[in-house]
């Protein structure tokens, strides 16, 4: 393998590592025995992860799982920069997070096989989703989080992963149904309503809830991973059109009902109009963008906790006040690069709905990063969702590692078949 | 000042190490991706081509398909890798030659000419899928 004689492997783990160092420089007092702990470990974690990984689990794809490490880094020397108690959690987020991603690879064959019941994915993804109108509580203008105890969680990111099943068999088995036009409507090649029927309605009612707790980027996620998937299977630009066409009646309704909506485009048009105000947020991300440059202004030297919840919706602000443009640019070549392997095994997937249920992570994946990064620099506005493996957050960290075990189980598996 | 200065070295030093991850993990999905793509070349040229036998003055040839990966000449004469024994056919008829992925049939001034698919056979030409050739009587069907 290339990557072991060229020594990139230590690269990921020397990050926190560095961090630790430049903090201690600038704080003697930092240097407490937990901290050093926890900086070790992690070090050692992300050396160990993909090495352990490429060891134990036979034909794993080798190169997923060092780009994840190297975002876990990043997050935790975001964190580290940003608030210490945030450091020592995210940890253990990531710790958790890689102990379930193992536990999936290892149950990978029984998780699997709940692809057969799509219905039974779908209807669980809705009471998922729904459970939270009855069990939840409202935290920063949103009824996305159920507390219990000293935790709280946000069921809708595990919801993502029964969805994107459901999608995926739903899709598989129907294809050829959905691929039979019989109905034109003008240039519209649609099949019959039955069968798309039950992928409308289950999709819809996950969509309606979102919007009545207020999760916008959720609502915005889901609908492009539909679109996609559909799109995906069939192959039919008629799907496209359809769901542009949705898209902007929704988006136009929901501008005229909701208030909070409103708010969000209007700061998008011109944040300027309020910059201290409803709008400083957004104005702060920027500035701290503009103030990176190229270069970055340097670990600790920039002011990135002066913007509103940075450590998770605005993180990227803060690696492109500190890190510059070529620090974003890593960061969103590490998304793009887990991307290509992923569709790299989709491609050699011979069962469809592995095929499908990789493609949808995958794709997921990276459409949540733009959603979050295009809200950040002000392309669309601002919907508050995570980006994945940095930000802040519990729930996010674990369903994206179960996403990636999956994803990684698949590739075993399929490696497996290949090389028989 | 000291301090100041080693700071700012390790700020570039993790800057530098966030870059370098990125273009070595780059590099090497680069070469591991060339070469794969190499070897997978390499058994593309392995694997074989076919000729499908159609017509035959031979009942005992239809349908027999002819597996083949280097040169193959045809005609009448024993020395040939297939022995067409019709009176049509010249002793050194054609010959099927690989040239980089594809193959290409030269016809070795026979009399009776070899035809693909249906037009007479000038010196040479390179054989797509599917192409149908006919020497003396038989009649191929090019596979690949």
């Amino acid at each position: 393998m290339y990557y072991l004689k060229n020594k990139t492997l230590c690269l990921q783990a020397l990050l926190p590592a560095l961090a630790m160092l430049i903090f201690y420089i600038r704080d003697n007092s930092v240097a407490t025995t937990e901290n050093l702990v926890i900086t070790t470990a992690a070090c050692l974690l992300f050396i160990a992860v993909p090495l352990a990984s490429r060891k134990f689990i036979k034909n794993i794809d080798g190169y997923i799982l060092p780009l994840i490490c190297f975002l876990c880094s990043m997050s935790l020397i975001m964190m580290l920069r940003l608030k210490m108690s945030l450091f020592h959690a995210q940890f253990r987020w990531i710790v958790i997070g890689m102990i379930l991603m193992f536990l999936t690879i290892y149950f990978s064959e029984k998780l699997l096989r709940l692809l057969d019941y799509p219905y039974i994915l779908g209807l669980c993804s809705i009471i998922v989703i729904g459970s939270v109108i009855i069990f939840g509580t409202e935290i920063g203008g949103g009824l996305n989080w159920i507390v219990i105890g000293p935790f709280q969680m946000q069921p809708a990111e595990f919801s993502k992963l029964l969805i994107l099943g459901f999608l995926a068999s739903y899709l598989q088995e129907n294809q050829n149904m959905l691929n039979l036009p019989n109905r034109h409507w003008g240039f519209l090649y649609l099949p019959p309503l039955r069968f798309f029927a039950p992928l409308v309605v289950i999709w819809g009612i996950a969509l309606l809830i979102f919007v009545y707790q207020r999760n916008l980027g959720f609502a915005l996620l889901f609908f492009g991973m539909a679109m996609m998937m559909t799109y995906a299977v069939t192959s039919n630009k008629s799907y496209i059109f359809l769901a542009v066409v949705f898209f902007i009646i929704a988006s136009f309704f929901s501008y005229m009902v909701f208030a909070h909506v409103r708010v969000r485009v209007i700061i998008w048009l011109n944040p300027w109009a309020d910059p201290m105000g409803q709008a400083y947020q957004i104005v702060q991300s920027l500035f701290a963008l503009g103030y990176g440059g190229l270069f970055g202004t340097g670990f600790f030297q920039g002011s990135p906790e002066i913007i509103p919840i940075v450590h998770t919706d605005f993180i990227f602000s803060a690696i492109g006040e500190e890190f510059g443009l070529i620090g974003v640019l890593a960061v969103i070549m590490t998304y793009l690069l887990i991307f290509f392997r992923s569709i790299k095994i989709a491609f050699s997937c011979t069962n469809e709905k592995y095929k499908l249920l990789s493609f949808g992570i995958a794709g997921t994946m990276l459409l949540q990063s733009f959603i979050i990064l295009a809200g950040d620099t002000k392309l669309i506005p601002l919907t508050g969702i995570t980006l994945p493996f940095i930000s802040y957050g519990g729930s996010s960290m674990l369903s994206e590692f179960m996403a990636m075990g999956l994803l990684l189980a698949i590739s075993a598996k399929e490696n497996y078949r290949a090389r028989q | 000042m000291t301090i100041k200065i080693l700071i700012t070295a390790l700020e570039y030093a993790l800057l530098f190490c966030i870059c370098a991850f990125v273009y070595k993990t780059m590099r090497a999905m680069y070469f591991d991706i060339r070469e794969k793509a190499y070897s997978k070349n390499e058994a593309h040229a392995e694997k074989k081509v076919a000729l499908l036998i159609l017509q035959s003055y031979d009942e005992r040839l239809l349908n027999k398909r002819i597996l083949f990966s280097d040169m193959l000449t045809l005609g009448r004469g024993p020395d040939n890798d297939i022995v067409l024994s019709d009176a049509y056919v010249s002793h050194h008829h054609a010959v099927i030659s690989p040239i980089k992925n594809q193959y290409q049939i030269e016809d070795l001034h026979s009399r009776n000419r070899t035809y693909v698919n249906e037009t007479e056979l000038d010196n040479k030409i390179f054989l797509q899928n599917e192409d149908i050739i006919k020497i003396g009587t038989t009649i191929f069907r090019f596979e690949r």
